[in-house]
């Protein structure tokens, strides 16, 4: 990160960093926002422990070849402020070393010794004290170990300490294609500077390798989903953010990068550019939206900048330009991507927005910490924004996720209703058509016995009447127009063959029907006796018991009770009465009545045979008759269940 | 079961009798015979003497029955309904059951008559019908209705005259026809004449004709036969 870094600096320092300083005014808030974090962070204190203090100034000089040893005088040793940034003098060699002197002075040796303290030193190093060596920071071999973002904190016995004038020596050994540095150095007691620095590695080092796990996590996770719906490609590009993010931490917390470190170097220079050309692609699979040149363009533009870093051939302006352009794609990215939250809710677009701008916030206070060159407590803080700004839509994406499987899940239920539904309608559809097959069924077979007694039985009974009839008139012309006994059988016989085809009619359930073909088929015989028929009947509703079974019962009871009237009682005069009485569903009987005014049945005598037959047959519907009789008044009255269910 | 109307005919009804049963063609005729106001046309027994007879033949009123040794009296009744459009058709049934008599009424027949009781009856039908009234039994009435109902459009659409449909009237007629009513008795309830009421019935069976061959010209369209 080192060359990066620098490149940054330089960038920041000339007159056209005065747009980073100008935007980070806007962005006091994210500072306000991490006052919590810096408050973890002990303030410095400086007065309050008497042997705090800080050395600025060092004695500086950049030895010839590697060494483990002090360089002698011919080093060129120069006086420098710290933070002191220096470049390899050549670069033919892997590494080269560069000694710092710090001088300071005792009035007497603590009793505990001293602790020393510096927020940034790259890379590696050795501490030596007056002149013994006291500590190594960081392995002294190629690969050298990542350093950049570790502060160090060195405890001095006091045994290597006297009173009077002291001196520290550091040597610091860097690769030559990289930037050294050693920023301010505190000498304090080890209660004054072990907490800081302990607190120091916990938010810039332990956190980031903490959110920097989560990410991965994240990453995983969705590369998992992925896996298993590999037409959802957005769950895919998110986890390579994701990912990307999590290889960046590393380089915030590892001891040793997991490639050499050139090679490292470079990945880590190209992986903003990537990661924005990954959230782009996201964003865009994100949203339905297909722009495949908008893609194209990002793809070039990073493969250009990449080819260029790997070729080891990217001017440092050329770097800074090509970060530039990717931080004016990540504003549209975000605005894209706020747009696209919005129009599923509200807080989702808020959400993204707060996030993505914080992050951008925090991004731009480390360009300004850069540019303020405020060495003495370098505070990182892109981490947490970019790692938040991460969880945000990654936890979006999940909740998306579990929001489509309920929505399946639903449907699924939905479904399944609708096959119940359809499977119940199929059922009655089934039965109703069974209903109606056997409808059908039913009726052929009617139809047939119909055609049968029509044209056969029928046809020969009414032949044989015709030819009784003639017979007669023939023998006897006298009696005219009146049957003799055969003919009355036969006529009969028509006629209760009638009655049974009548009662297989089609009668829709409807009483009066029945009893208007009665008196129907009864019209020429009442006409002819001249008796006038009342027909005083009121509507009665549907009944579903008046199967062709049922009416014929009817039928007969009701023709026995005209027969009486028609042949013995003299009457001028018969009424047919219907009604109902009961509740439907529980009591209700069908009255059917036949009244007449002739001399009346003489019931004393004990029923005759038509009498006892039609009881009979009422009794068979469930019901009774009733006989009311008196010369001048004949009653006869069916009643029987109606059987209709009640109202629901 | 009609009432029985006095109408001055000047001409005899002449009557064309078709059956197979030789007692009952003698029957008939004697039956002719007997009344002034009819004439025997001719008298055949199968069907293919009967196509000759229609052809040809002059004649108001035709008895025919339904069961021909060599041919369906329906097929009769419709070349009938066909080529003599102003003549009368009456079927002869011997149960005047609801199936024989509607399907001889789609095919053209305007009356029908029970065989056993025909000695009796044959004038004053013959009278009715050349009057315009034609008989009607509840169970007919009843199929009626449902025939028509099932066939119109909707439910709250009125019955038109001319689209098969009934009109008001005479759905009210057949109301009450099926619950047993007379023609006399509904001509009181309704304040008409009988003898309207007995032209109401013959309307709704030209109806119903009109309405099966159109039915029937509909249904071979649809199958592919026009």
């Amino acid at each position: 990160m080192s060359r990066g870094r620098r490149v940054l600096v330089d960038f920041l320092r000339a007159p056209s960093a005065a747009w980073a300083r100008a935007c980070a005014l806007w962005f006091a808030l994210a500072l306000a926002t991490f006052a919590a974090a810096r408050a973890g962070v002990p303030a410095e204190a400086p007065g309050t422990a008497p042997a705090a203090r800080t050395i600025t100034q060092a004695e500086f000089c950049m030895a010839p070849g590697l060494s483990d040893t002090w360089p002698d005088a011919a080093c060129s040793w120069k006086t420098v402020d710290l933070a002191k940034v220096w470049h390899a003098p050549r670069r033919d060699v892997p590494m080269a070393d560069a000694w710092f002197r710090l001088r300071f002075h005792l009035e007497a040796v603590p009793r505990h010794g001293l602790a020393l303290y510096t927020v940034a030193f790259n890379r590696s190093g050795r501490v030596f004290v007056n002149g013994s060596l006291l500590r190594e920071v960081g392995a002294m071999r190629d690969p050298l170990p990542l350093n950049w973002n570790r502060s160090q904190y060195v405890e001095v016995p006091a045994l290597m300490l006297h009173a009077g004038d002291n001196e520290i020596e550091i040597q610091q050994r860097i690769h030559t294609w990289e930037v050294g540095w050693l920023a301010p150095v505190r000498l304090g007691s080890q209660d004054e500077l072990r907490p800081v620095w302990q607190s120091r590695v916990f938010w810039q080092n332990d956190t980031v390798r903490l959110l920097g796990s989560c990410t991965g996590a994240f990453g995983l996770f969705m590369l998992g989903v992925w896996l298993g719906r590999r037409r959802d490609a957005m769950y895919f590009w998110f986890a390579c953010v994701a990912l990307s993010w999590t290889v960046q931490c590393l380089d915030s917390y590892a001891e040793l990068a997991p490639l050499p470190p050139l090679l490292w170097e470079q990945v880590i220079e190209s992986m903003p550019v990537l990661r924005g050309v990954l959230m782009l692609t996201f964003v865009l699979r994100y949203g339905g939206m297909r722009w495949p040149r908008v893609e194209a363009i990002a793809w070039a533009y990073f493969l250009l900048g990449a080819v260029a870093i790997f070729g080891d051939a990217m001017p440092p302006i050329g770097l800074n330009l090509w970060f530039l352009g990717s931080l004016v794609a990540s504003v549209f990215i975000l605005v894209l991507q706020v747009r696209l939250g919005l129009r599923r809710s509200r807080l989702e677009g808020v959400l993204l927005a707060s996030a993505g701008i914080l992050a951008m916030m925090l991004n731009t206070h480390d360009l300004w910490m850069f540019s303020e060159d405020t060495w003495a407590d370098r505070f990182y803080l892109a981490h947490f924004g970019a790692s938040l700004y991460l969880i945000v839509i990654g936890t979006i994406l999940v909740r998306r996720f579990t929001e489509s499987f309920n929505a399946h899940e639903n449907l699924a239920a939905v479904l399944e209703q609708r096959v119940d539904e359809k499977a119940a309608e199929l059922a009655r559809n089934y039965e109703q058509l069974v209903e109606a097959r056997r409808n059908e069924a039913l009726a052929l077979e009617r139809g047939r016995i119909m055609s049968e007694m029509h044209d056969g039985i029928g046809s020969q009974l009414t032949m044989a009447l015709s030819l009784v009839r003639q017979l007669d008139r023939d023998a006897h012309p006298e009696r005219a127009g009146e049957d003799g006994r055969v003919a009355t059988v036969l006529r009969e016989s028509i006629e209760d063959l009638q009655l049974i085809i009548d009662s297989l009619e089609p009668v829709e359930n409807d009483l009066l029907t029945v009893l208007g073909t009665l008196r129907y088929r009864l019209q020429d015989r009442l006409g002819k006796g001249g008796i006038d028929l009342q027909w005083n009947v009121v509507d009665l509703p549907p009944l579903p018991m008046l199967t062709p079974h049922s009416v014929l019962s009817i039928l007969r009871i009701v023709q026995e009770a005209f027969a009486n009237s028609l042949k013995h009682s003299g009457a001028s005069q018969i009424a047919v009465t219907t009604r109902l009485q009961g509740e439907a569903g529980v009591d209700e009987m069908a009255h059917i009545g036949i009244v007449d005014n002739g001399r009346g049945i003489d019931l004393s005598r004990g029923a005759g045979r038509g009498l006892e037959n039609m009881r009979r047959r009422a009794a068979a519907l469930g019901g009774r008759l009733k006989i009311l009789s008196q010369p001048g008044r004949t009653e006869i009255w069916l009643e029987f269940p109606t059987l209709r269910p009640g109202p629901a | 079961m009609l009432d029985p109307i006095e109408m001055p005919l000047e001409t005899p009804t002449r009557i064309l009798v078709v059956d197979d049963d030789d007692a009952f063609r003698e029957s008939v005729c004697a039956a002719i015979a007997r009344d002034d106001a009819m004439v025997l046309a001719a008298q055949v027994g199968n069907a293919e003497s009967a196509r000759a007879a229609i052809a040809g033949g002059e004649f108001d009123v035709a008895l025919v029955d339904l069961g021909l040794p060599d041919g369906n009296g329906i097929d009769l009744i419709r070349e009938i309904a066909r080529t003599r459009p102003d003549a009368d058709v009456m079927v002869v049934t011997v149960f005047g059951d609801e199936a024989h008599v509607l399907a001889s009424i789609e095919a053209g027949a305007t009356g029908y008559l029970l065989k056993r009781s025909l000695n009796d009856t044959l004038g004053a039908t013959v009278r009715e019908l050349r009057a315009g009234g034609s008989p009607i039994s509840p169970v007919i009435a009843r199929q009626l209705l449902h025939r028509f109902k099932k066939d119109s459009p909707t439910p709250s659409t009125p019955a038109v005259v001319d689209d098969g449909g009934l009109s008001e009237r005479e759905r009210e007629v057949l109301l009450f026809i099926a619950k047993g009513f007379t023609v006399g008795e509904i001509a009181n309830m309704l304040h008409l004449s009988a003898h309207t009421v007995a032209t109401h019935v013959k309307h709704i069976y030209r109806k119903l004709a009109v309405h099966s061959r159109t039915e029937a010209v509909f249904e071979a369209g649809r199958m592919g036969l026009l």
